[in-house]
C-alpha cells in the first residue's frame, strides 16, 4: 500500500471573487497517475493550478497538508517556447533559473531529461537548432524536459497532450507511466480514454465538488454515481 | 565612388551629413532596442496573467503598424518634404519595427507561459526576469541587425549605385524627392516582407 503524498481535507477555495472548489476532500498517493476528468467547468483545472500556486487563491475553509517535502514541477498545455531560439537554450532558460550556469552542467541536465522522455536520439542533431524546426509532439516532449529538469517527485500535468495524434498520446502516456515509480503524477485531462488507459485512480469532479473518486476501473465499469456514470459513457454534455 | 575629395563640398557634406546620419541612426535604434527590452523586463515583473492577454489583443494590430508608419509618411511628405530630423525619427523606426514586432506580437505569449512556469516552480519573479533579461538584449542585437540591413543597407545602395555627388545636393536643397522616397518605400517594404517571411513571424 503506498503512502499518502498530498492530501486536501474538505477544502473550499475562490479565486477572483468566485468559489472554484467545494469542500474538496482528496488524497493523491506516492507512485501513482491520479487523473482529474468532469465537464467543463468542472473545477479540475482550478484545482490543479491551486495545488500548484496556492497563494494566488483565497481558501475559505479546509486544509492541504503535504504528507512528505516534495519538488513540484507543473507541465502546462501552452508551450511557451521561444522559437528562435535553440532547444538547449529554451532548456537551458529553466535550469539557469534555479541558478545552474556553467555549460557542462547544463548539457549534462539537459541530456539527461531528455533520455528520460525518451527523445535524445530525436533530438540530438538538432539540440542547437530553433526550437521552430520541431514538430509538436517534440515541442510536448521538450515540454514535459523542462519540467523535469527540476527534478520533481510530483508532477501536474495540465492536459498536455490534447492536441496530439493517437499513437503520440500512448507514446506520451508511456513516459509518464515509466517515470511512476519515482514520480507521481496528477494529470488534468479532456480526454475519457486517456484517463482510462494512463491512470491507477480517477477523481470525477463537477463544479467544483469533487463526484466521485476511485479506481480506474471502478469508476469506468461500476461507478457508484448515476452522474459519473452519465459522464463516462458521454450521456451528459461534455 | 566612395573615393571622396574632401576639398569638394559633396564630399565633405558626405562626411558631415550623410556619415554623421547613420551613425546617429544606428545609435537611436540601438537605444531604442535597450528600451523595448527594459519594458519587456517590466512587463515580464509587473503585469497580470490577464494583462499579458490584454495587451496580445491589443498587439494583434500591430502587424499593420509598419504600413500604417510608411502611410504617416507618405502623407507627411506630400504635405512638405521631411526635415532631417523627421527622417532620422522615420528610419530609426523603421529598423526597431522587426524588434517591435517580434516581442509585442509574437513572443508575449512565450513570455507570459514562461513566467507562469518560472512562478509554477516556485522561482522568484525577479530572479526570472534577471535570468531572461540578457535573453531580451540578445534578441534586439539580432533584430537591431535584422533592421541594419534593411535600413542602411538600402540607403548606402541607392547613394552608390545613384552617384551621391548628383543625388546629395539635390536632397540638400528639398530634402528628399518624391521618386527618391517611393523608391526608397518600394525597397522598404519589399525588405521587411522578405525579413518576416526569414524569420517566419
Amino acid at each position: 500500500m503506498s503512502s499518502p503524498y498530498l492530501e486536501l481535507k474538505s477544502v473550499t477555495v475562490k479565486a477572483k471573487g468566485e468559489v472554484v472548489l467545494r469542500e474538496l476532500n482528496l488524497v493523491v498517493t506516492e507512485n501513482e497517475i491520479m487523473t482529474l476528468v468532469g465537464p467543463v467547468g468542472c473545477g479540475a483545472e482550478g484545482l490543479i493550478r491551486f495545488i500548484a500556486r496556492p497563494q494566488n487563491f483565497g481558501v475559505i475553509q479546509g486544509e492541504v497538508k503535504w504528507h512528505q517535502p516534495c519538488r513540484l514541477g507543473f507541465v502546462s498545455n501552452q508551450l511557451g517556447f521561444f522559437d528562435e531560439l535553440s532547444v538547449f537554450d529554451n532548456l537551458s532558460l529553466a535550469l539557469r533559473f534555479i541558478g545552474i550556469r556553467s555549460h557542462t552542467h547544463l548539457g549534462e541536465a539537459i541530456e539527461k531529461v531528455l533520455r528520460r522522455v525518451n527523445f535524445w536520439p530525436e533530438v540530438k542533431p538538432f539540440l542547437h537548432q530553433p526550437v521552430k524546426e520541431l514538430s509538436l509532439f517534440h515541442k510536448v516532449k521538450m515540454n514535459l524536459a523542462r519540467s523535469l529538469l527540476f527534478k520533481p517527485d510530483f508532477l501536474i500535468l495540465h492536459d498536455p497532450t490534447q492536441f496530439l495524434g493517437p499513437i503520440q498520446i500512448i507514446e506520451y502516456e508511456n513516459i509518464i507511466q515509466r517515470m511512476k515509480p519515482k514520480v507521481s503524477s496528477l494529470w488534468f485531462t479532456t480526454d475519457l480514454e486517456q484517463a482510462a488507459r494512463a491512470s491507477d485512480s480517477i477523481a470525477v469532479m463537477k463544479e467544483g465538488r469533487l463526484l466521485e473518486f476511485g479506481l480506474a476501473e471502478d469508476i469506468f465499469t461500476t461507478p457508484k454515481l448515476l452522474e459519473t456514470e452519465q459522464f463516462v459513457t458521454r450521456r451528459i454534455h461534455v | 565612388m566612395f573615393l571622396m575629395d574632401f576639398n569638394s563640398p559633396v564630399d565633405e557634406y558626405f562626411v558631415k551629413v550623410v556619415l554623421r546620419s547613420i551613425l546617429i541612426i544606428v545609435l537611436a535604434t540601438f537605444f531604442a532596442q535597450l528600451i523595448v527590452a527594459a519594458v519587456i523586463a517590466v512587463l515580464y515583473l509587473f503585469l497580470t496573467t490577464e494583462g499579458f492577454a490584454e495587451l496580445k489583443n491589443i498587439f494583434q494590430y500591430l502587424d499593420s503598424f509598419p504600413i500604417v508608419m510608411l502611410g504617416v509618411f507618405t502623407v507627411a511628405i506630400f504635405i512638405r518634404p521631411l526635415t532631417f530630423d523627421e527622417w532620422i525619427v522615420f528610419l530609426t523606426a523603421l529598423m526597431i519595427t522587426p524588434t517591435m514586432y517580434y516581442w509585442l506580437r509574437h513572443s508575449l505569449g512565450s513570455i507570459k507561459s514562461l513566467r507562469d512556469f518560472a512562478s509554477y516552480h516556485q522561482v522568484n519573479s525577479f530572479r526570472s526576469a534577471q535570468v531572461m533579461f540578457p535573453f531580451y538584449l540578445a534578441f534586439c542585437v539580432d533584430y537591431f541587425f535584422v533592421g541594419l540591413k534593411n535600413v542602411l543597407l538600402p540607403l548606402v545602395f541607392i547613394l552608390v549605385v545613384s552617384d551621391y555627388r548628383i543625388i546629395l545636393p539635390r536632397l540638400v536643397e528639398v530634402g528628399l524627392t518624391y521618386q527618391a522616397f517611393f523608391l526608397f518605400l518600394s525597397l522598404f517594404v519589399s525588405l521587411h516582407i522578405l525579413s518576416y517571411r526569414e524569420m517566419r513571424i
